[in-house]
Formats: structure tokens, sequence, C-alpha cells
């Protein structure tokens, strides 16, 4: 299959949070009974049966992401997962990764999940300073990440991710280093650091734009992320993303065929699939999704995106091929776009390499360290710019 | 024939409703339909209808049955009526033999409209009076009238009231033309002298020429000939503008039309010659035009160098329509390929920068206008400079002597002590006051023109609340301590934002000038440091820090497209920037010399 990967993905979007956190974009509903959730997951396994699947290619991982998925009960996932194995074909080895609020993780939803074959874990931690988790409005406090992790590693569980965030108002590089000292100390297998960015309409950029908060300046954003690129390679974990970490090779398969663009299929309110060369998006409304279903039909979906020629679907793989820190293999890219990047961008690299932002190195072309945090005026470089 | 032709033009300041009234004209002499009509009808360029003014001048022929039953043939020749294009009004006042004066019954005469009446008296031309917009409440019919009377000089029945909003009065207008205005003299007979008042490409008839018939006739098929080269052409289509293009088969004595004659070379329909016939050839040409003599000057440069000839070509087009444009190809280290264009002033500049970018598809840069200086060597010898880069070093100059303008400002008596104060703060020298009514004034002053051209207009208006009018005129060179300001990015003087400032000035131009440039110049991968220098004296300095961030931390599946956007936004305003050396400058820096002047 021409510009694609012969590995696929299933993300399940569980837009529906106790609270909503100041500094997030997702889509999700915080006004919802069980009976809303139930009707939900119903909605989500007609949905299952209607999408278009590709029988011939791999699924190597469900991703149910939100919002909060750990607000569905055991029975819920377990539903899912058994629709998806019937109707998909999901491969013995899949990752099947759950994303959880630390504050609405218990043991029994941990056993329960785990048992209907989740094996990887997702929690919002986002920093073990109190303070700045009230910043972020999150409903959990540091203490709560421990009883968590332990309930965790009590069922079993050896691969679950910690997802930090830095940049937050108020953080220090001290403080920084505490949370990312904290993360490591509950043993993951996978970190996720990601920098505080504010898309313009949450209520915290909102604060930010009455001065009421002062995000922190990019010297300072900068010194953090490079402090966390340090502190956790010497701790033993490995950067295999701009903002993604791992042990023992445990990278996050899911997130890898996006960023190898790949194809996936998005289930449920507001969730995005690339499919065909199109990226579109689910209806993102609890109520219109439950309804377009309960009448047979796929959800209501937006095209946000469609790209008809292999140049373009090469531009979308260079694009998120360059976030990872191996890069893009050359041969494989060539093989499979038809496209010989050495030549084709050749002045750009050169006078990115000049830069040290670039470098080309036994088949891979990859984004430097210093590449990392500017890789948006590389980038634009490739598009054209 | 000759008898019952009138040919007119309407004199009048910015918004005092000379459009309004032509359109006016038009519908109540059945020019056009209601259904055709829309405002502005004789403005045809978008540009015209977007800023509410006339640039062009822009023929029409009106068929009006008259009081006395006579059918008459009424060409007006509608004028701009910016400072700028005083050229304009002047080649449509040649071509007529009389004006309309349109005055606001609010405002008055202003020095602008005063300009242009003294013009047309000049050229022997009737003036009839309209005093507009009497159904305004601040409308002050009898002071106006009496001020028209004691400046120009019309008797009171000479004067017209009307409303052309409301239609009101525009009958009697429409008499006064049969009336006061005198039919066109010359003979049908004697050899053809026809004038050349304007012309435009035209890309299937080739170029195309407004012409007023003077002596003589022409007929389709004749051959032609241009007095001032002695080229011949025949002529394949003739026409009148009613207002739409109708096909003629001959244009007579007195006749306003159009003339096609399968021009290619856009250089051949000169806007001032005389046209006569190959055959019995008149033995001189008219009088034509003076020549312009630009008064501001800046380069122009396509953002991308591969348009370089593009521009030329779009510059001779444009050319054939202005005559007043001038143009040569002009190189610099850090723009490349360009043209240095003459200008009669900012707004023509602005309209001709527009014009550019939207007839001919262009992306341009301007750089900042310049006046024209006469610098006086050491040896003895005098250079005329109008680009900064062309300034001589320091030691070689003698001295140097700028353009400065006789401005006459018309003002409220009440902002008498605001005006002078502004025309003192632009080096400005009291000549003459003089009351023109008991409450209002005429204010006589010598500028320098550069530094009128920048802001002046504005700042009069601001300060006066819009009641100042204003009109100039270059009165001569004059000494001046002037030097040259360098800017310089990372230590390369980047000669297109060099600019020639007073001494007394420098600093404080200086300081605005890189404080201004370094808010507007992005953060880029390298540090960029900004100064301004006299020589090898740099006095002033700022830093764009180097950029620190530009990541987009968290990229998933929903998240790829709306990235791919915030890419495509940030390379579209890469794709406005100009890349000097290693950095980047957004096109509109080069104009920040002129916005520093607004704050």
């Amino acid at each position: 299959m021409e510009g694609m990967n012969r590995e696929w993905g299933i993300y399940i979007h569980i837009p529906f949070c106790l609270r909503k956190c100041s500094y997030c974009d997702f889509y999700s509903e915080t006004a919802f009974d069980e009976e809303t959730l139930n009707a939900y997951v119903r909605a989500l396994l007609r949905e299952i049966d209607l999408v278009e699947i590709k029988e011939e290619m791999d699924l190597v991982s469900v991703y149910i992401g939100g919002g909060t998925p750990s607000l569905l009960k055991g029975e819920h996932i377990d539903l899912l997962l058994r629709k998806i194995k019937d109707r998909c074909g999901l491969k013995d080895e899949a990752e099947i990764t759950i994303e959880a609020n630390p504050a609405t993780l218990d043991e029994s939803r941990i056993c329960r999940f785990y048992e209907a074959g989740v094996n990887r874990f997702s929690l919002g931690v986002q920093s073990f300073v109190d303070e700045e988790l009230k910043t972020l409005s999150r409903m959990h406090n540091a203490g709560e990440v421990w009883q968590t992790v332990e309930a965790l590693q009590r069922a079993g569980v050896k691969n679950y991710n910690l997802d930090l965030i830095y940049g937050i108002p108020g953080q220090t590089e001290a403080s920084w280093r505490y949370s990312l000292k904290k993360a490591v100390d509950c043993s993951p297998s996978h970190i996720s650091a990601y920098l505080l960015q504010l898309n313009e309409e949450v209520p915290m950029a909102k604060a930010v734009r009455r001065g009421e908060l002062r995000l922190l300046p990019e010297e300072k954003e900068r010194s953090l992320y490079y402090l966390a690129i340090d502190y956790l390679n010497r701790h033993g974990f490995e950067q295999y993303e701009i903002s993604n970490f791992c042990r023992d090779r445990l990278v996050c398969r899911h997130n890898l065929v996006y960023w190898r663009a790949g194809e996936y299929i998005g289930l449920g309110a507001g969730a995005v699939s690339y499919l065909n060369g199109r990226r579109f998006l689910n209806i993102p409304s609890v109520a219109g999704y439950i309804k377009n279903l309960q009448q047979g039909l796929l959800p209501a979906r937006e095209e946000l995106e469609y790209m008809a020629t292999r140049e373009e679907k090469a531009l979308d793989a260079i694009i998120l091929g360059l976030r990872l820190c191996r890069g893009i293999n050359l041969a494989e890219f060539k093989e499979r776009f038809g496209i010989d990047i050495g030549e084709k961008y050749k002045n750009i690299i050169r006078r990115y390499e000049e830069e040290k932002l670039l470098a080309v190195e036994d088949g891979y072309m990859y984004l430097t360290q210093k590449g990392y945090f500017l890789s948006n005026q590389v980038l634009i470089g490739f598009i054209g710019g | 024939m000759q008898e019952r032709i009138r040919n007119f033009s309407i004199i009048a300041h910015i918004d005092h409703g000379k459009s309004t009234l032509a359109d006016r004209l038009l519908e109540f002499t059945g020019a056009i339909s209601d259904r055709e009509m829309r405002e502005q009808f004789l403005d045809k360029m978008d540009l015209e209808r977007e800023k509410g003014i006339t640039i062009k001048l822009q023929p029409v022929r009106l068929n009006y049955k008259a009081r006395d039953g006579k059918e008459y043939i009424f060409n007006l020749i509608d004028t701009p009526g910016h400072v700028d294009f005083t050229y304009e009004v002047s080649r449509s006042l040649a071509a007529c033999e009389g004006a309309l004066l349109v005055v606001d019954a609010s405002q008055g005469i202003e020095a602008q409209t005063l300009a242009n009446v003294y013009m047309a008296m000049d050229l022997d031309l009737a003036i009839v009076g309209v005093i507009n917009k009497i159904d305004l409440p601040g409308a002050r019919v009898e002071e106006v009238r009496e001020e028209i009377q004691n400046v120009i000089g019309l008797a009171a029945e000479e004067i017209y009231p009307i409303s052309a909003k409301l239609g009101l009065g525009i009958e009697e207008v429409l008499e006064a033309v049969v009336k006061h205005i005198p039919p066109p003299q010359g003979d049908v007979n004697a050899p053809l002298q026809a004038l050349i008042f304007d012309s435009y490409f035209d890309p299937y008839k080739g170029a195309i020429s407004y012409i007023r018939v003077v002596n003589g006739q022409v007929k389709k098929g004749d051959i032609i000939r241009m007095m001032s080269t002695g080229k011949e052409f025949e002529v394949t289509e003739l026409g009148v503008l009613n207002p739409y293009m109708t096909e003629v088969e001959k244009l007579e004595v007195g006749e306003v039309g159009y003339l096609a004659a399968s021009i290619k070379n856009v250089g051949d329909t000169k806007v001032g010659d005389t046209i006569t016939l190959a055959e019995n050839p008149a033995d001189k040409p008219l009088p034509g035009y003076k020549v312009v003599k630009p008064m501001v000057y800046c380069g122009l440069y396509p953002l991308e160098n591969s348009e370089f000839e593009k521009l030329r070509d779009a510059l001779d087009k444009l050319k054939l329509n202005d005559a007043s444009l001038v143009y040569e190809p002009e190189t610099s280290e850090a723009l490349g390929f360009g043209f240095r264009c003459g200008f009669l002033g900012l707004l023509h500049l602005e309209i001709i920068k527009e014009r550019l970018e939207r007839e001919y598809d262009l992306s341009l840069l301007a750089t900042a206008p310049s006046v024209v200086y006469k610098v006086v060597l050491t040896d003895g010898s005098e250079v005329e400079v109008q680009n900064p880069k062309h300034w001589p070093m320091t030691q070689k100059i003698d001295r140097v002597l700028e353009p400065f303008v006789k401005a006459s400002i018309m003002v409220p008596s009440d902002y008498i002590g605001a005006v002078m104060e502004l025309c003192q703060e632009k080096r400005g020298r009291y000549e003459n006051m003089e009351y023109l009514s008991k409450d209002r004034v005429l204010l006589t002053y010598k500028l320098p023109l550069s530094e009128i051209l920048y802001d002046f207009f504005d700042a009069l208006k601001s300060r006066t609340r819009g009641y100042a009018s204003l009109d100039y005129e270059i009165s001569g060179y004059e000494e001046s301590d002037l030097v040259k300001l360098d800017i310089l990015l990372n230590g390369e003087i980047v000669d297109a934002l060099s600019f020639i400032v007073h001494r007394e000035n420098a600093y404080y131009r200086a300081r605005a000038i890189v404080q201004k440039l370094r808010k507007i110049i992005p953060r880029q991968l390298y540090e960029v440091v900004i100064q301004a220098a006299i020589g090898s004296k740099v006095i002033a300095r700022e830093t764009v820090k180097a950029l620190r961030k530009d990541v987009l931390a968290k990229c998933y599946g929903g998240d790829v497209t709306r990235k791919k956007k915030l890419l495509e936004k940030q390379k579209e305003g890469k794709k406005k920037m100009k890349q000097i050396g290693h950095v980047e400058v957004p096109k509109d820096a080069f104009m920040t010399i002129l916005d520093i002047e607004n704050e």
C-alpha cells in the first residue's frame, strides 16, 4: 500500500471529566450520569461495527484516552475490547493503553481493566508539587499518585506511564527536578514531559491574558526542557521523541503509529481518524454522537484535511517523523513515497545542518538535541518557508 | 454642431461632493439608467472606490436638451482632488472651456481648491460656482457665497446652491453650463490638431488615447502622425464615452473622445502630445503640458527577485496611464534589483504601489521615500541625491541644500496658534497671514518638503479638528544641516534603510527607528544587533534576542492537522520577510522610517 504503514491503531475517546482542567483543550463534558456512560459505550460498540476495517493490516494498538477513561467501569472496557477483537483481529502482543486520572483510579478498577486486557496505564500526574497541581486545577494531590502507583504495582502492572508538565506558572528548576525525581522513584516504564502550551480558548490562557497568571519566559522553559532530558537520561530513561522517554525500549507503540504517519481510527465523540489520506473528526458532542449511532449511522464527521498526493503524504510523514529522536529512515521513506529526501531537500538540509539543528547520518535524518526545542523552524523549511 | 458643445471639468476639494455631482449629472441627462447607477460612477478603479477619491481623470459625454429647446453635447472631465494629482487636474482643464467649482456649504473654499481655480483662470476657463450640501444642518450658504465672490471674483448670479445628494438644483447647474461656458473655438477645416490628455493600454486594441480635437477632424482609417515623434498610425477605432465606449465614424473640432490605432509601444502615445494627419499636417503642435518633476523618490523592489522583468513591464504600462511617474533601474545590496521611482507625492506613491500589486499581481517592497537633495562638494561641483545610498562622504561635502515649499494653509482663526506651533516643529518659517473673512485665515509658511511629506497633513488635520486645508508648491532649494543616518543589522549597513535627517533630529530619530525595528524584526536563530550610525559613529543600538523556543510539545492523532496549520501560518509569515544576510526582515520594515513620524 503506497504511502502507508502496515500497522494501524484504534483510539477511543472518552469525553467525560468530573471537572475540566484549566489548561486542557480536549473535548469533554462534565454533566453526565451513569446512564450516559452506558449509552455512550453502546454507541461505541455500534461504531466499531460500522467503521471501515483494513483486514490486511495489523492492529497493533488500542488507546483509550480522554477526557477521563478511568471513569468507565471494568465491564465497559471488557465489552469494548471484546468487540474490537471480534471485529478487527487484535494482535496478541498488541498494546492496550488506558489513560487515568490518579484521583479516579482505585485498585479494583485497575484489576478489572487489567483482566479485561488493558496492559498499559498512563497516569496524568503532571506534577508532584501540590501548589503546581492547584495552579493546573487538577483534582488530585501528590499523595494520591503514590497510592495509585502502589496499586498498579500490587496488581502486577509493569508498563505504566506518568505524564508530567513543565512551564507551569511558579515552577522553578528545583521544583521541576523534584517532580522528575519523584516520577523516577515511581519506577514507571515511560515518562512524557510536556511543555505547558495553551490553546487560546482555555480558561488558563484567559487568566494569562488578564494578567492573573504569568507563564515562564522562553529561556526558562528551555532550561527546564533540557534539564528533563539530562535528568531522565541519567536515570535510565532514553528519550525517543521530543517529549517522550522510556526505559527498556518500552516505547508507546500507539504514538509510534502517529509519528510514523500510520493510519488510525478514532472512535467516539470528538475523536480524530486518519484513513486513506483523510483526517477527519467525529462530531464533538456526546448527545449528537449517541443519536447518530442509535439511528444506525456513522457519527457525523468533519473532514479536517485530505492529502490526495504522495507528496502531501510524504510531507506529513516528515513533519511527524522528525519528532522521533531516531528520525526518518531515508531508505524506507524512499521506498514508501518514492522520494529521495536527501536530494529533494538538499538545500534545506544543508541550511539546518549548518545551524546544527538537523543531521543526516547512517541513513537517517533527525533533529539534533538543540533542534528539538526549535523544531518548528526546521519543519517550516521543509514545508517551503 | 460646434456651437452646441460644452467641455468642462469639476474642481472640488476631497469630500465636497464632486463625484456625487457627476453621478447626478449622468442620471439627469439619462446617460445611465437607475439600474446601472452606482455611487462614484466615473471612478472606475477599485482603489478609487475604496478610498473614496478620484485618481484618474475620466471623460464622459452627456446629451442635454436645454430649456431653449436645443440639444447640447456636454463633455465632462472628472478630476482628482488631492494635492498629489494636481498634474492630472491641469491636464483635464486644458481640454476644457469651463469648470464647475464645487464648494461644500459648511466647509467653504479650501486651499487646494483655490490653487486649482487659479490654474483654471490662468487657462482662461469660465468658472461656474456651485455650493453643495445645502441640505446639511451646518450649511452656511450665504457666507460661502460671499467667500466665493470675494476670493474668486464670481458674480452672485454665477453661483448655484445645490444638494447633489438629494438631486436639488441639478437642472440649474446644467443650464448654467449652457449659459456661462462658451462653446469650443477652432476651425473644422484647419489641419487636425488633437490633444492627447490621457491614455491607457488595452490588451486587445493597443494604446488608447483620450483626445480633445482642437482644430480639424479625424476619421476612422485616417493615417495620423504623433507630432513629437513623427510616428504614424492608422486609426482603427474612434469613439465617445457616454459613459460606455461607443464607436463613432469621426471626431470633429471641439469634441472629446477616444482613439485607437493599433499602437503597441506604450511610449508612442505621450500624454500632452498633439495628433495631426500625415496628409495635410498642422504646422505646429499644441502647447501640451509642462513636464512635471517628481518631488519624492523611493525604491520599489519585487519581493521575488525573478519578478524584476514583470515589474519593468508593469511600470511601462502604468507610465502610459500616468505620465508623471518616472523610474529607472537600481540595485541594492540588501534588496537586489529594483527601480528607483519618482512620484508627485506620498499618496501618488501609495496609489502606484497598490496599482502595481493589484493590477499586475506583484508583491513589492518599498523603501522609505526621499526628496531630491543638492549636495555641493568641496571641489565646487554639485550633485543631486534622491537616494540616500548615493550621499557623498562627509569630508567631501561642503554644504547641502534641500527643497522647500511655500505652504498655504487655510484655517479658522481659532486654530492659528496650533498651526503655527506645528509649522515651527517642522522647521517652518513664517511668511505671511491674511484674513479671508472675519474668521478665516490664509497662513503662508516656508517648510522643508521632506517635513511635510510624511505626516504633516495628518498632524495639521488633527490639530485643527479637520478644519485646516493645505496646498503647497516648490519654492526652491535652501541650505540645511543634514546628515545621512545608516542602519546596520549585525554590523552590516542595510543600504535600503538609510535616510537623510536634520542633524538636530538625528538622535531622536535614530533611537525611535532602532526601537521600532527591534519590535518588528522577529526573533530568529541568531541574535540580531540593530544599530543606527552617522558615518562610523553609532548613535543608537538595540538587540533582538535569539529565538529560544519554537516547538509543539504535544503532537498526537488529533493534533496533526492543527499543527500543520500553525506551521503553514508561520511559513506564510516568513514569505513576507526579506532575507538580508542572515537576518529576516519584514518587508514593512523599509517603511518604518515613515511610521515613527506618526507616533
